[in-house]
């Protein structure tokens, strides 16, 4: 046989020839030392792509863009739907606003029901980092947010204003109303999950509110 | 306050998003719940950054691709419906980014000169400057010197375990062209590594 060229060399290694020329191949082999040298450096090759690490570290500050990034698209939909983002009417939004507000408030006194006092602790340093470093975003994307309908407000009917602004009140005092609760039982992680659900209707609130405007 | 006509039992309703698994964190975050995406981001994006260092060669470049991947996987979470393993799902995504990506680059310069792998050679000799022959050409920085076809190819094949006709589907090209690089790819490393 003469040498099998060099892809011959990388189907054998990889198995990929039929069985016939697969064991022509290895019959080579045994007389052949420049072949098998080349089927050595291969197979070193793989068993050394084989080795390097699943996982490589991440860079620093990676997470802080995907969640911008995510604040910024999500305008109504929420994953899963592929649908295209809503057009809310003024009496949608503030339905919306109003069933969220009972809704919040309900649950932190369903939450808080039937529980021991617990001593308030010192400060948020008590409360998971990984959270801390969400709300941040949470409030970072709702400063912006309210920053844009400041500036689209005069777009707007009085009235779709004053709901809106009644309904972000109660929104915020369901959020201080959750946080005040957890901080006195930073544990509970339902308590945990109320105050990011305050704080998502209170973002997707004011962007519905700023897409309603952009619409107007 | 108008209290809600129903009961809660905060400790079982709401799991720790630390301590589930990941099917189940994505189905919460299916749901809206962005911090159990952070967790699964947490555990994966590791894995993620090292698939598209490794098929960009380029560390912005691959931190760009690994932004973008775990943003569609948020956008599309509705389409994992937890039959696989939710890194799976999650690393297939992340090829289809980086190999969309590749695409639009490769329309992009396209539009400019024709450019084909096999130009590369003559640029990469010129790359290899001094301190970068013998030992201290590590695998890894090998594999990123390689040329934009030869590399993903070889990484979806022997990094990754892609099948040639899978690698054909996805890169859009001929199962021989996928061959081609594969060998190519295999041939320059082990010139490189044997200096």
């Amino acid at each position: 046989m003469t040498h099998p060229d060099v892809s011959h060399l990388n189907d054998f290694v990889d198995a990929r020839l039929a069985a016939g020329a697969q064991r022509e191949v290895e019959r080579h082999l045994a007389d052949c030392a420049s072949c098998r040298e080349e089927v050595a450096d291969l197979r070193r090759l793989l068993a050394a792509t084989a080795a390097l690490p699943e996982a490589l570290p991440a860079p620093e500050g990676l997470w802080t863009e995907v969640r911008e990034t995510i604040d910024a698209r999500r305008v109504v939909a929420f994953p899963g739907s592929r649908a295209r983002p809503r057009s809310w009417s003024t009496r949608m939004l503030v339905a919306a606003a109003t069933v969220l507000v009972v809704l919040s408030s309900g649950t932190t006194a369903l939450l808080l029901r039937d529980r021991a006092p617990v001593a308030p602790p010192e400060g948020a340093a008590l409360l998971p980092a990984a959270w801390v470093t969400t709300e941040t975003g949470y409030i970072e994307s709702a400063a912006s947010l309210q920053s844009q309908l400041d500036a689209q407000r005069a777009v707007l009917d009085p009235a779709t204003v004053a709901a809106v602004e009644r309904a972000l009140a109660t929104v915020d005092a369901a959020i201080a109303e959750a946080r005040d609760a957890l901080l006195r039982d930073p544990a509970n992680a339902a308590l945990l999950d109320l105050l990011a659900s305050n704080h998502r209707q209170k973002v997707d609130l004011l962007r519905r509110a700023t897409q309603l405007a952009s619409s107007t | 306050m108008t209290v809600p006509a129903f009961t809660l039992h905060p400790r079982v309703t709401a799991p720790n998003p630390d301590l589930s698994d990941d099917r189940d964190l994505a189905l919460r975050a299916q749901a809206g719940d962005l911090r159990s995406f952070e967790v699964l981001f947490g555990r994966h994006v590791g894995r993620t950054f090292a698939l598209c260092l490794r098929m960009t060669g380029d560390r912005q470049r691959a931190r760009e691709l690994a932004h973008d991947a775990f943003v569609r996987a948020w956008e599309r979470l509705g389409s994992y419906k937890g039959e696989a393993a939710f890194s799976t799902w999650l690393h297939r995504l992340t090829v289809n980014v980086i190999l969309e990506a590749a695409r639009s680059q490769r329309r992009r310069e396209a539009r400019v000169a024709l450019a084909d792998d096999t130009d590369d050679d003559v640029q990469l000799a010129a790359e290899l400057t001094p301190t970068d022959v013998g030992d201290r050409i590590d695998l890894e920085r090998a594999i990123a010197k390689l040329p934009p076809n030869a590399r993903q190819v070889f990484v979806l094949h022997d990094v990754e375990g892609f099948r040639h006709d899978e690698i054909a589907d996805r890169m859009a090209i001929a199962p021989g062209t996928v061959r081609a690089h594969l060998h190519r790819a295999r041939k320059l490393l082990m010139t490189w590594l044997d200096r």
